[in-house]
């Protein structure tokens, strides 16, 4: 009985620590378009840098990007971050990204061209995001070919 | 300058107008999945039968809806789509009027005041149209649910 009222206490107490660590990880934010602009270019450099600790704190636990290719949810999202620890390859970056907030939802849209080697065609990109406890969190991805482009 | 300060005062008690009659269009609603379900149901219905009074209030000015071929449209352009849709109706039975195909039940996402509504269509086993992903973002203000983006995305099939 001991050792579970023991147990107990210990969860409960690192639930707290837990969050806090993720405060920091994910840094102070507001819910407005800047702080989503700094957390959109966070999670492009973790992902390409292998930072699973910030992806841990940013996505949430049922995240799930939907491709043309099919559903890729957070576990791949980890997995593939992983693989580019210790990458020195140059990170990918696009502009024009709109962003739209309304309360304590945030999303980032990007229409990105088509790769001048025609490997990649153009695509409309969406990152939704909801505002919890002093942070944007990545709920859902969605990515679409553009035809005839 | 009267006239400016009338208008003023128009528009002013004009807009808490609006806005009651969007509660009376969209119903009493919860920051809960059931909610959320229900409006889906009804914007569908909205969208078959032209009810262009409920899209409105649904939808945020700044609601946009990707398209399966990349193609993003405006609000505009949904409520023109549910007009054509009501003319197109207009003195056809029920079973008659244009409908969408039945879907399976959606996974909803929900945090907060933020949902997301995913559907997906399986492809058509005579080759019409690809199995399709898609998605609804919904943000709840002021005690209802507004739809403010939608995405859909064809899934590619290996050849």
């Amino acid at each position: 009985m001991k050792s579970l009222l023991v147990l107990f206490l210990v969860v409960v107490c690192a639930f707290p620590a837990l969050a806090s660590d993720c405060a920091t990880v994910l840094g102070p934010q507001k819910a407005d378009a800047a702080s989503l602009d700094r957390v959109e270019d966070a999670w492009n450099e973790a992902f390409n840098r292998g930072n699973t600790e910030y992806l841990e704190c940013l996505l949430v636990p049922d995240f799930v990007t939907v491709t043309p290719h099919g559903k890729r949810d957070r576990a791949w999202e980890l997995e593939h971050a992983r693989q580019n620890r210790g990458s020195t390859a140059a990170i990918p970056h696009f502009s024009g990204t709109v962003f739209q907030i309304e309360g304590s939802t945030g999303i980032a849209k990007l229409y990105k061209p088509a790769s001048a080697d025609g490997q990649h065609p153009a695509t409309q990109l969406a990152d939704v995001f909801t505002f919890q406890d002093g942070a944007w969190r990545a709920v859902y991805s969605q990515h679409t070919f553009v035809e005839g482009k | 300058m009267r006239r400016i300060v009338c208008t003023v005062l128009l528009c002013g008690s004009a807009l808490p107008l609006i806005a009651q009659d969007c509660h009376k269009i969209l119903g009493k609603q919860k920051p809960d999945a059931a909610s959320i379900k229900q409006a889906e149901d009804r914007w569908s219905q909205a969208y078959t039968q032209g009810r262009i009074e409920y899209l409105e209030c649904l939808l945020t000015p700044d609601y946009v809806s990707v398209s399966a071929k990349g193609m993003p449209r405006d609000k505009a352009a949904i409520v023109s789509g549910a007009q054509k849709n009501a003319q197109q109706n207009k003195g056809k039975t029920d079973g008659k009027s244009k409908t969408l195909p039945d879907l399976p039940e959606p996974k909803i996402q929900l945090y907060g005041n933020s949902a997301v509504v995913q559907s997906s269509l399986a492809a058509d086993p005579n080759g019409k149209y690809p199995a399709m992903y898609s998605s609804d973002v919904f943000a709840f203000q002021d005690g209802v649910w507004r739809a403010i983006y939608s995405q859909h995305t064809p899934v590619e099939t290996k050849e």
